[in-house]
């Protein structure tokens, strides 16, 4: 494989295959890291990337090939080895203890190897003093602006990642892999870690950098890999004389995104009409002063980064946050912090996180009534109709493709892709005059997520006010006829489908200015 | 009520406060570093009354250090069970706890009767002697009300600085910390969380076991049934209102205690007018405070009472 | 408003449905498990009689001679499920909507206070009316014992664990106060109330037995509550239990759930507290309300909160009781043996909850059913578990 013997190499990976179920996630992949590069891992979201960064860190296990780190067989059984081994991995929900300080989370979990715990009949003492010093000296070197002795949930996100970079060496990280640094991160914080990386790769730190944010990749990585359904479809390309456009379409392959037939949709009366919303949140932004209206038969995507106020604005939409100030109106009827309210007006929710809109242990068919179950159709004199539910159920499951559709069955022992189909049914069943749909295809297959996608346009084309909720621009592209930018908690671009190009879209994501050419069209 | 004014009523009351705050403080201070550590042991008076017993019985025949020691192992016992069904099988907390409490107060009440069939002689101790600093004990008020305590009470005061310092100063602690706040990341940075859970349930019985065997040991001398009278969730209480630190525990357990002697003792001074059962509502009393204002402000550990699952 | 307290909403408690995915696998899981944790509880009792030199055979022939053994004993068996049964409906409410409570003996002791004022009242009132009124009496004194724990909790989240727990130490002492003071019967040693009066007392079932006519509302009140869990009323509160944030979503105030399913169990250990004083002891003790309030709790535990399994439960409690008393009084074996079963029983379930367990033992299901029950249809209902794959 690897013809020039040139190069160091610091990690490799041999015919590496890893099934989930019926999922093969990785089919005999070959990667390979050289000393004192950044390789880049890039793929669509399932292409597997993650899968490959877990199994070189030793969170996972491969169920065939060969790894080796630094000329050695390399077979770690769990993370703590690979920490061991010098393996750091990085990961999108970083793992700091919130409610510890940086400097008692260098000291936690510290790898026995480096002087950490291990089994002891007496409790070690934390020097905190030396731990403040270490972070102090480490952040010096770097030169990173880590407190020491603020809680770590105290911290902005950036400062957060960095931290955790900084105790990765701290506890003698030979390699590094970043999954997804950058994706919720402004310019600014993006320039500043791109330096970063640049830096430890100089001061030979070799990394792999997993993204599929190719400008980004552009401008840090040496090489890049790209993954696509478990299998390597380009390995180790030179950065510098690849074609992006090229490797961009061998990421998504065959689909055409951005070419989704979607249905002409003509809007009518404004039916949602928020208005002056803001809302001071714990993290985060929170809203200011965001309005929004959405006429029938329109789509909305609202875009950004996540944590910029989309879960604000979804509470807010649907009744069950209580803006500081605004108002939100369905059909010219006040909702405003009231959940029944919303329901009552026809407020239909598909949450982002999936275990707040499913009574998990409920059947489904005890899922599918929640919203009607004092309905006359489903309850008399207070006593709920258990054959109607059920038949009524039975109907529904099989009209959204819930499968199975068996009214008695537990809903948390469906798959992802039909508990969603069971919430759509749930929410969708009668026309909803308002949907608000947060990453509504976020980790569904792709049968599943082009029924959610149709049950969108669906409710759109009989007359809903459709608000779609997400950091993922390709779902908006496929869904949003209009998109609204949040960033920092306001709204900072709206432009019409037509001027939606991944360009701007990623410049105003990333809060960049775009020319204020469109201007919205409100 | 004249006497209310008197010194000797306060040194009484203030040295029994001592006495009384012995046992809360022991479970108290167990109790908290499993709470850190996430695990809610509704179970504590069950262990607790296991202590009491196992001191007891220890103690007759072989001594008052084995006998101690006995009564912390038999509360570590159960809290192993805890350990077991909770931290291991990922039981329910609260189901679990209650039903240790039925199987410490049952178990001690199976075994009492047992051994001591009804009209039979009750094993009883000597409770410890009191343990006097030359020079300050014979401090006017001061040396009486605060400085002669059963040396079971100079035990627990003395182990507040040690838990102290297990919960702030040793990466145990730390530990301790991250499982009881976010056992996810602390998992993904290399804590054994089920290890560092199951440890601090353990110190949690073997404690509770201590505080049961305060009361046996060094307040009255002898066992029956349901001697706890409910400490092991007044423990708890005290524990929501000093929000989880070593230090709080004293004071809170203290003026838990305090409420306790005072209602004993304003028995012998107020008119019989005045009912017993009024002076006994004192404490209780005094702990629906605590609970009142505690939850007001009570920032508990996030995952209190939450099982960890890792992911795999 | 959002629920923090772990112990409350948002955990999973002992009431929580089995984590089985269909109603067969949930039948035979849930006998199977029950069936399981008692047999090896009565295992793990005859080996601490073992090892305390008694025969398990003899206690546990005592325990059965002394709760089914003849009518008078069936009679206690049921006399002592009776408020068992009553306060563990009240305890489920509220199980199901995710709050705990253990302050059913308070209010169970406020109940029999309020059956005695009414009794006092209605000396003179004729029994078709006085009986009611005084079961009343003992409904609405219980609501009021939990009125100030609920209101803590559903404002100042306080938790209502440990404040009915001190409510139960506030009517203990209430309690006592009075049948040492006003309500002490002149010559009796003992602190005991005088009698109530006939006009409220419930007559015995069967003669020669403590049955009382009691047990009959205890049917009514298992009836009421299979009601319930099928009402809309009951679907809300089941809803907010089982996930308060769609719950919250859906318009179904937390506040009020929390309050209302407190006050509901609070009524029904009153009631509990009417049946002991007006039925089974027909004056007040100190000790009247034994632990029932605790066992009560066991017994919604036990019966996963539901009315089939309550009434099952409460049968297995109020035998391990009556026979456990049998026992100690024939065999000389203490009857806390009894509630050392209790407790192992009560683990063994809470073991059963557990998701491990529970996937054990759906497998072992799905194995049997895949084996023997494809030709009966049941293979349909779960084809589901693996998706669209």
């Amino acid at each position: 494989m690897s013809t020039d013997a040139g190069p160091e190499v610091a990690f490799e990976a041999r015919g590496v295959s890893r099934s989930f179920g019926a999922t093969r996630a990785l089919d005999t992949v070959d990667f390979d890291l050289r000393s004192g590069e950044i390789h880049a891992l890039v793929g669509e979201n399932g292409a597997g990337k993650t899968t490959l960064a877990k199994i070189t860190a030793g969170a996972l296990r491969p169920d065939s090939g060969t790894l080796r780190l630094f000329g050695e067989p390399y077979d770690p059984r769990r993370r703590s080895d690979g920490s061991a081994a010098g393996v750091a991995h990085v990961r999108q929900q970083l793992s700091l203890v919130r409610g510890l300080t940086v400097a008692q989370n260098i000291e936690l979990g510290r790898p026995r190897a480096l002087g950490g715990t291990g089994w002891r009949p007496w409790p070690r003492a934390f020097n905190a003093r030396a731990a403040r010093a270490e972070v102090e000296r480490l952040a010096a070197e770097l030169d990173l602006a880590v407190p020491a002795d603020e809680l770590v949930d105290d911290l902005p996100l950036a400062v957060r990642q960095q931290a955790e970079i900084l105790i990765s060496l701290a506890w003698g990280a030979r390699l590094l892999i970043l999954d997804e640094p950058s994706s919720a991160l402004g310019p600014l914080e993006t320039d500043a870690l791109v330096a970063l990386c640049l830096r430890l790769r100089d001061e030979g730190t070799p990394i792999i950098y997993i993204s599929h944010r190719l400008p980004e990749l552009a401008r840090l990585a040496d090489r890049l890999t790209v993954l696509r359904q478990g299998k390597v479809v380009t390995a180790g390309r030179d950065v510098h004389d690849a074609d992006l456009r090229r490797i961009a379409e061998l990421m998504i392959g065959d689909i055409t995104l951005l070419d989704v037939e979607r249905p002409a949709l003509a809007p009518g009366e404004v039916r949602l009409d928020a208005d002056g919303l803001r809302v001071a949140a714990e993290h985060g932004p929170g809203l200011r002063d965001v309005s929004l209206r959405v006429r029938a038969g329109e789509i909305v995507g609202v875009v950004g980064v996540a944590g910029n106020g989309q879960d604000e604005l979804a509470g807010v939409l649907t009744g069950q946050l209580r803006p500081d100030a605004g108002t939100v109106c369905v059909d010219e009827t006040d909702v405003t912090g009231s959940p029944a309210a919303a329901v009552g007006a026809g407020v239909a929710l598909l949450p982002e996180d999936r275990t707040a809109g499913l009574a998990a242990d409920f059947s489904l068919a005890e899922n599918l009534i929640a919203r009607r179950v004092a309905d006359p159709q489903f309850a008399r004199l207070g006593v709920r109709l258990t054959k109607a539910v059920q038949r009524h159920a039975r109907a529904l499951a099989e009209r959204f493709d819930v499968r199975p559709p068996e009214p008695a069955l537990r809903a948390g022992s469906l798959s992802g892709g039909n508990q969603q189909k069971l919430m759509a049914a749930r929410e969708m069943e009668r026309d909803p005059a308002v949907l608000v749909a947060a990453g509504p295809t976020k980790g569904l297959d792709p049968h599943a997520g082009r029924a959610i996608r149709d049950r969108c346009f669906e409710a759109a084309g009989r007359g809903g006010a459709v608000v779609i909720i997400s950091a993922d621009l390709d779902e908006v592209a496929e869904l949003a006829q209009r998109v609204v930018v949040l960033s920092g908690g306001r709204v900072t671009d709206r432009f019409g489908v037509e001027e939606m190009t991944s360009a701007r879209l990623g410049a105003v994501m990333a809060g960049l200015a775009w020319d204020p050419a469109g201007e919205g069209l409100e | 009520m004249a006497k209310l004014a008197e010194l000797t009523f306060w040194t009484a009351t203030i040295s029994g406060g001592l006495r009384l705050a012995t046992p809360l403080i022991f479970a108290s201070l167990g109790e908290t570093i499993a709470q850190r550590a996430g695990v809610l042991n509704i179970g504590l008076e069950g262990y607790m009354i296991i202590g009491a017993l196992t001191s007891l019985y220890v103690t007759v025949e072989s001594g008052i250090a084995v006998g101690l020691l006995a009564g912390a192992l038999s509360g570590a016992v159960l809290a192993l069970l805890m350990v077991w069904l909770c931290v291991r099988l990922n039981a329910n907390q609260v189901v679990v706890g209650f039903g240790l409490t039925i199987l410490g107060v049952g178990l001690t009440g199976y075994i009492f009767r047992l051994t001591t069939p009804l009209g039979a002689e009750r094993r009883q101790v000597n409770i410890l002697g009191e343990i006097r600093i030359p020079g300050l004990s014979d401090i006017p008020f001061l040396g009486e009300a605060f400085l002669s305590n059963s040396w079971m009470t100079w035990l627990a005061f003395g182990l507040v600085p040690v838990v102290w310092w297990l919960a702030q100063r040793t990466v145990f602690g730390l530990e301790v910390r991250a499982v009881g706040e976010d056992p996810d990341a602390a998992f993904a940075r290399g804590v054994d969380v089920i290890r560092v859970r199951s440890l601090a349930t353990l110190l949690s019985g073997l404690l509770g076991g201590l505080g049961g065997a305060a009361i046996t040991t060094a307040l009255v001398g002898v066992f029956e049934p349901a001697i706890t009278a409910g400490r092991g969730f007044i423990a708890l209480i005290v524990i929501i209102m000093v929000r989880w630190s070593a230090w709080g525990v004293a004071v809170g357990s203290f003026a838990f205690g305090l409420a306790d002697a005072l209602g004993a003792n304003l028995r012998n001074i107020v008119s019989d007018s005045v009912p017993t059962e009024a002076l006994q509502t004192i404490p209780f009393l005094v702990a629906l405070i605590i609970l009142i204002i505690g939850a007001r402000r009570a920032r508990m550990p996030k995952s209190l009472g939450f099982n960890y699952v890792p992911d795999r | 408003m959002s629920t923090t307290a772990p112990d409350a909403a948002g955990m999973d408690h002992g009431a929580e449905a089995l984590r089985a995915d269909t109603p067969f696998e949930r039948a035979t899981i849930g006998l199977g498990t029950s069936l399981l944790a008692v047999v090896a509880a009565l295992g793990l009792g005859a080996v601490i009689l073992a090892g305390s030199g008694e025969n398990p055979l003899t206690a546990y022939g005592a325990i059965l001679v002394g709760s089914f053994g003849d009518w008078f004993a069936i009679g206690e068996t049921l006399a002592r499920a009776a408020p068992l049964a009553v306060v563990g409906v009240g305890a489920a409410v509220a199980l199901r909507a995710g709050v705990i409570t253990i302050g059913a003996q308070g209010q169970l002791i406020a109940g029999s206070l309020g059956a005695l004022c009414a009794g006092f009242v209605l000396q003179d009132a004729p029994a078709v009316a006085a009986v009611p009124l005084a079961a009343v009496a003992g409904a609405l004194f219980g609501m009021a014992w939990v009125l100030i724990p609920a209101l803590l909790r559903a404002h100042l989240n306080v938790n209502e664990i440990l404040s009915t727990l001190l409510f139960n130490e506030f009517a203990f002492l209430l309690l006592a106060y009075l049948l040492n003071n006003p309500l002490k019967e002149p010559k009796a040693i003992t602190p005991k109330s005088e009698p109530l009066p006939d006009s409220v007392v419930l007559g015995d079932l069967v003669a020669s037995t403590r049955l009382h006519a009691g047990v009959l509302a205890v049917v009514v009140i298992v009836a009421l509550f299979a009601l319930w869990t099928r009402s809309t009323m009951g679907y809300r509160y089941d809803l907010f239990g089982e996930n308060p944030r769609l719950a919250h979503s859906l318009g179904i105030g937390g506040r009020r759930v929390v309050l209302n399913s407190l006050l509901i169990s609070g009524a029904l250990a009153g009631l509990a507290g009417w049946l002991q004083a007006a039925g089974l002891l027909q004056r007040l003790f100190v000790d009247i309300a034994e632990e029932i309030g605790f066992f009560g709790l066991v017994v919604a535990m036990l019966g996963g909160a539901r009315p089939l399994g309550i009434l099952a439960a409460a049968l297995l409690v109020g035998a391990l009781q009556a026979g456990g008393l049998h026992m100690q009084a024939t065999e000389g074996i203490p009857a806390s043996l009894s509630d050392v079963i209790q407790a192992l029983i009560l683990l063994g379930f809470a073991v059963r909850y557990a998701p491990q367990i529970a996937a054990i033992g759906r497998r072992a299901v799905r194995s049997l059913t895949d084996t023997f029950g494809a030709a009966a249809g049941w293979g349909r209902a779960r084809g589901g578990a693996g998706g669209e794959a």
